[in-house]
């Protein structure tokens, strides 16, 4: 999740514009993954000419959804920023395909809706807890309270929170490994 | 004369520390794996990257004086365009690199990945250059003080897996967790310093 920071740490400040910008990589992401792989699986186009096509591609689509999304909400559209133009950026496209081989166009999607899919869930978590603390609303909504934490707009909140939410997918993902690794050493051992 | 070069000296210092999103973009951007890297590797990736960065600067700021000077659009349409202009520049460099024998040992030490070049920080800096109300000099300033924040966000980053190897750090928070939590403190030292929050 290395190229989710900029966008997770800065622009995720609040749940309206995460929905945003998961919405925004999605239009983006489902068709330029599957160029990507047309382009260079396929029609094997060198990586220089590839590259920029897809780059290209994307931004259009990023123009796009910003149309759609400025029909919402303009608010939305101004305080994204240049971050929806951002996830243009090929690092961004070339993520959702690293982990794995992908030998067709149903991989290539399957691959992109599996990056989204965590974008969107690491996403929707940190928005909720920024804008709960920096707002003391959800949605828009007032919770209620005048306890807030202005620091929580900041980037530096948003790049720590991000650590600590990793570390305890990471450590949830270890006690899950130990436990299958107990059941899994139980079943094993056979009655004398 | 002073004054001007003042300007451009402010104008490189903003683009080096800009809400600490060089920070942020140079984790994921960079052909050099943050985990991994030496010092030495670091400045010439950063050299590249200062390269590549005032090319884009240079595409967004070309960009934008096509559009104001012979076809007018709406703000949203604008960046296919800087991004076409900045292609031709990479396109053009590329088929030098690798067709002129006499650049053959820059291609060797500076390998143009398409995926750095296309990469956050140049992309970022294309949009504010296209975006903004900059100069030409302003807008290669711009793309050096990108370079150079850039450089020392890798050699901070460098620092951080120092500090880290010798630190008994959680399991958990081993590897991308506490680069993250380290680049938050940074963040918010810069944060401290500035005393406000530059636009992203």
């Amino acid at each position: 999740m290395v190229f989710a920071i900029p966008f997770l740490s800065v622009a995720a400040i609040n749940l309206r514009n995460t929905v945003a910008l998961c919405a925004a990589l999605f239009i983006i992401l489902m068709p330029v993954s599957v160029l990507r792989h047309l382009l260079r699986e396929q029609l094997s186009v060198p990586r220089w000419l590839s590259v920029p096509l897809c780059s290209m591609v994307a931004l259009m689509l990023a123009s796009l959804s910003y149309y759609l999304i400025r029909f919402v909400s303009v608010e939305i559209t101004d305080a994204l920023g240049t971050y929806l133009y951002l996830l243009a950026a090929y690092p961004v496209l070339a993520a959702a395909s690293s982990e794995q081989d992908i030998d067709s166009v149903p991989s290539a999607l399957r691959c992109a809706l599996r990056y989204f899919f965590r974008f969107t869930c690491l996403g929707l978590v940190m928005a909720l807890i920024r804008e709960v603390l920096a707002y003391g609303q959800i949605w828009g909504i007032p919770l209620g309270y005048n306890f807030r934490v202005d620091g929580a707009k900041m980037t530096f909140f948003g790049l720590m929170l991000m650590g600590v939410l990793l570390a305890g997918v990471n450590q949830i993902r270890a006690w899950a490994a130990m436990a299958k690794w107990r059941r899994r050493d139980a079943a094993s051992i056979k009655p004398l | 004369m002073l004054s001007t070069l003042l300007r451009l000296c402010g104008v490189a210092m903003t683009a080096a520390v800009l809400e600490n999103a060089v920070f942020t973009r140079a984790l994921g951007d960079g052909a050099l794996p943050y985990n991994r890297f030496r010092p030495r590797q670091a400045v010439a990736q950063g050299l590249l990257m200062t390269a590549v960065s005032v090319a884009a600067a240079l595409a967004g700021w070309l960009g934008e004086e096509l559009i104001s000077n012979y076809y007018a659009m709406p703000g949203h349409l604008r960046p296919p365009v800087y991004l076409m202009v900045f292609s031709v520049f990479y396109a053009v460099l590329y088929l030098l690199m690798t067709k002129v024998p006499a650049l053959a040992p820059l291609r060797q030490r500076a390998e143009l990945h398409p995926a750095v070049v296309f990469g956050y920080i140049p992309v970022a800096t294309m949009l504010f250059i296209g975006y903004g109300t900059y100069t030409l000099g302003e807008a290669l300033a711009y793309g050096f003080g990108v370079g150079a924040g850039y450089l020392a966000a890798m050699l901070l980053t460098y620092l951080l897996r120092e500090r880290t190897w010798f630190s008994r750090v959680p399991r958990a928070f081993r590897g991308l967790p506490v680069a993250l939590m380290y680049t938050g403190l940074v963040s918010l030292a810069l944060f401290g310093l500035l005393g406000h929050q530059p636009p992203i």
